[in-house]
């Protein structure tokens, strides 16, 4: 599913072209979040987004639900370890806290960082924040930690398997 | 019973219902394609189960207080248990705390059983 991402010199993955495509178009959820990639790397991923209207949390409102930060913050923990361990291995979210500090509206650009800031064995912690691209403020911070190779499949197989 | 919801846009992306039993509110969300995390797998976006069990805190909690218009989570902290699949997704609410200003909300999320969680969330809500 992924070979065309793949340096057929030395195998390795292009990082930041997985990132987009992970994001891209052909994937239900995360089109409706328009994802720019700007940065990956097995310190840190950086990308820009902004959630569909359909996240919100009122009609009457254009703020975001929480919830959705959290879906941009989860989403971004899953590149960032991929990114850090740089294989395609299973990997699954153990916990994951999420403080939301300000209200995030919807179409509005959105500036999400993560990065794995400890590993012991096959635990990973992740950390992460969603900022407002035009205030620069703090909107989520979030901590996770997974699981790495889980009985579950790769994303690098074509059926999952 | 099943009741659905007041249709915010962020319950009818979730597709959120309320089942009415005798003694507790049971939420169930009905996943579509839009709700996968990794379509290789078919399972439920962990932020997606994390939204749902949001939604499950804050509805029970409309359900309790008066004056739960006015609530802001101020954080959410979940314990993913299982693989969520594609399937009906199943949530009910205990609230620890309902003081003031301060909500503490457990959430349990189920499918097959609800002695078999796929997540559980703390909350905690500004009143």
């Amino acid at each position: 599913m992924l070979d065309h991402l793949t340096d057929a010199e030395n195998g390795k993955i292009d990082w930041r072209e997985f990132a987009g495509h992970y994001f891209g178009e052909a994937h239900p959820m995360f089109s409706q979040f328009n994802v720019k990639i700007i940065d990956v790397s097995d310190q840190e991923v950086k990308m820009e987004a902004s959630l569909s209207r359909d996240l919100r949390a009122e009609h009457s409102e254009h703020f975001l639900h929480t919830g959705a930060l959290t879906l941009l913050l989860d989403s971004a923990f899953g590149i960032a370890l991929f990114a850090h361990i740089r294989e395609l291995t299973p990997i699954a979210t153990i916990n994951l806290k999420t403080d939301y500090l300000s209200p995030a509206k919807s179409e509005a650009k959105l500036i999400c960082t993560a990065s794995c800031f400890a590993r012991d064995g096959n635990v990973a912690r992740m950390q992460g924040e969603v900022r407002s691209y035009a205030s620069r403020t703090v909107l989520a911070k979030a901590t996770a930690a997974f699981m790495i190779g889980t009985k579950g499949p790769s994303f690098a197989s074509p059926k999952g398997t | 019973m099943t009741q659905f919801m007041e249709h915010k846009p962020i319950d009818q992306w979730l597709d959120i219902s309320q089942i009415k039993s005798s003694d507790d509110n049971i939420y169930q969300m009905s996943p579509s394609d839009k709700h996968l995390g990794n379509p290789a797998i078919r399972a439920i976006h962990g932020g997606v189960v994390t939204t749902f069990m949001e939604r499950v805190a804050e509805i029970e909690l409309s359900n309790h207080s008066k004056t739960s218009k006015d609530t802001k989570l101020i954080s959410t902290n979940v314990d993913f248990l299982r693989s969520a699949k594609l399937e009906p997704l199943f949530g009910s609410a205990k609230i620890i705390k309902l003081g003031r200003r301060l909500a503490v909300i457990d959430v349990y999320a189920w499918q097959d059983a609800i002695d078999i969680p796929v997540a559980k969330a703390t909350l905690s809500l500004k009143l």
